[in-house]
């Protein structure tokens, strides 16, 4: 777990980093990518998958000066958060209006 | 809506750098919406109005391989004088779908560990294909037990050798309670989904006899831990016409599409087309073989409307397993800041 | 060899299942039975797999 060879020659940066996530693919990667991308805050976001037979996400994220990888990060995931649980909870009143609807019809 | 993705003869067009909508919460929480089209023990369908492709596809993603479900993992073999060999006897017992809902059970820390009422659940078979089964079953079918008969044509043969084979089905299967779980659950809320799979056939004199141990799996690591037969989503089609259509035309519209989807009306005697049902587009494109619909007729998908149908085997209510996805990716999610976090501190 | 010849009585004479190859049915036989089915009178028997507990995975 720690920073991909490829950057080593611009040092780890608060603007610029890789994260490497075990046993994740594009579940996660997709998610994740889209929300940090809309983000102003973001200068670059990206993931890939090197190799199918490495079991490995590498996420790599670029941000705008005067913010932080980890600061930007963070705010991306609490959005997801948010995101999913608006989700869930509209999902759960149209099933049971869904079932009303049904048992009194 | 404002980018829809248009359906050519050849192609397919879409307006680049503008797949993606920059995602906004206060926008989000406007547009999402949920419509249950349909609902039912086992299948369901519904609208997902307002969400990227991202969240879409990984909601499938996670139902089809890491959504858990309880399966045959190990299997005691006593004695199998059948013919099925020991190992495929062994595989086709673990396919076989259970109706154990996966929320009761905790997953298996240590996979040697002795089975226990929490994670595991135990079936036993005991059969042995005696002449005197085959007898009472002839009898059933009204037919006497053969011998003599047999040299008389192939017909009977065939007739007789049917008679002397005892099929094996996954009724046959008991299920036998560990520790305190006779208490919590019934043969009929963890036991056998279909109770008319093959599992083998036995001729007379041959016998199986076995334990079974079921445990809690994701379907990531064995395709017999699915809980749904599959899950999957299109784009909501729309389909437009640019200009009138009538008379035989409208008639031969109408044949271009599925059943429902054209509506025909009558102006003044004459027959006009109008689009009546568009969810039941099945992209054919079929109206493109003709050159007296070019440039009349506009085939759409609107990219974020997304029909989205579960087809749960029956252990778990599709709604139930939709829930349990998007739990899963909740905490997906939330695993994946800790692990940033602490990739950080290195 | 030798010690086999001295108490050739110490086992005991255990009955072993074998299952004929004719009509499948199965028999009871002693090691000094004669080799015939008491079924159909066939000549030619198979023994039986034993009860031993076999573990697989299913998959």
């Amino acid at each position: 777990m720690a920073e991909l060879q490829d950057d080593e020659d611009i040092g780890p940066s608060e603007l610029d980093r890789t994260f490497i996530f075990e046993d994740e693919g594009h579940t996660l990667g997709s998610l994740i990518t889209y929300v940090l991308e809309s983000f102003p805050e973001t200068d670059f976001c990206a993931y890939s998958i090197r190799h199918p037979s490495e079991n490995k996400m590498y996420l790599r994220l670029k941000v705008k000066e005067g913010n932080t990888v980890e600061d930007v990060f963070k705010h991306g995931i609490q959005e997801l958060n948010k995101m999913l649980n608006h989700v869930k909870k509209t999902f759960k009143k149209s099933i049971s209006a869904y079932e009303e609807n049904t048992s009194t019809a | 809506m404002n980018n829809p993705i248009i359906m050519n003869k050849y192609s397919i067009e879409r307006t680049l750098g503008n797949e993606v909508k920059p995602y906004n919460y206060d926008e989000f929480v406007k547009n999402f919406k949920v419509n249950i089209i349909n609902l039912s023990e086992t299948d369901m369908e519904f609208d997902l109005i307002g969400v990227d492709v991202a969240l879409a596809n990984s909601l499938r993603r996670v139902i089809i391989s890491e959504v858990p479900s309880m399966a045959i993992e190990k299997v005691h073999i006593y004695q199998n004088t059948s013919y099925v060999l020991d190992e495929i006897l062994a595989h086709r017992l673990g396919l076989i779908p259970l109706k154990a809902d996966p929320r009761q059970f905790k997953m298996k820390e240590d996979e040697n560990s002795e089975p226990n009422e929490h994670d595991s659940l135990v079936y036993d078979m005991k059969i042995k294909c005696t002449k005197k089964d085959l007898d009472a079953l002839a009898h059933k079918q009204y037919i006497s037990f053969p011998g003599m008969i047999l040299f008389l044509s192939n017909i009977l043969i065939y007739i007789n050798d049917e008679q002397l084979t005892f099929i094996v089905y996954s009724k046959h299967i008991k299920w036998s309670p560990l520790g305190n779980q006779k208490d919590i659950f019934t043969e009929k809320s963890v036991g056998m989904i279909n109770d008319d799979i093959l599992i083998a056939k036995l001729r007379p004199g041959q016998e199986i006899e076995l334990k079974m141990y079921a445990v809690k799996g994701i379907p990531k690591d064995h395709a017999k831990f699915q809980s749904v037969c599959t899950a999957w989503y299109r784009m909501m089609p729309n389909i437009k016409l640019l200009d009138d259509i009538k008379g035989n035309d409208a008639l031969l519209l109408q044949s271009c599409f599925p059943k429902g989807v054209i509506g025909l009306k009558s102006y003044k005697g004459v027959l006009v087309a109008h689009v009546e049902d568009c969810r039941k587009e099945n992209s054919s494109r079929n109206v493109f073989r003709y050159k007296q619909f070019d440039n009349k007729i506009l085939l759409s998908k609107i990219p974020d409307h997304f029909i989205f149908t579960i087809e749960s085997i029956g252990a778990m209510e599709p709604s139930s397993i939709f829930f349990e996805a998007i739990n899963i990716i909740i905490k997906k999610v939330n695993n994946a800041l800790e692990i940033a976090l602490n990739q950080t501190e290195v | 060899m030798s010690t086999e010849n001295e108490n050739p009585d110490d086992a005991p004479k255990k009955a072993l299942i074998y299952i004929c190859g004719a009509c499948q049915a199965e028999n009871e036989m002693k090691p000094k039975d004669p080799i015939r089915c008491r079924e159909c009178g066939y000549r030619i028997m198979y023994k039986k797999r034993t009860k031993r507990l076999v573990v697989f995975s299913a998959r």
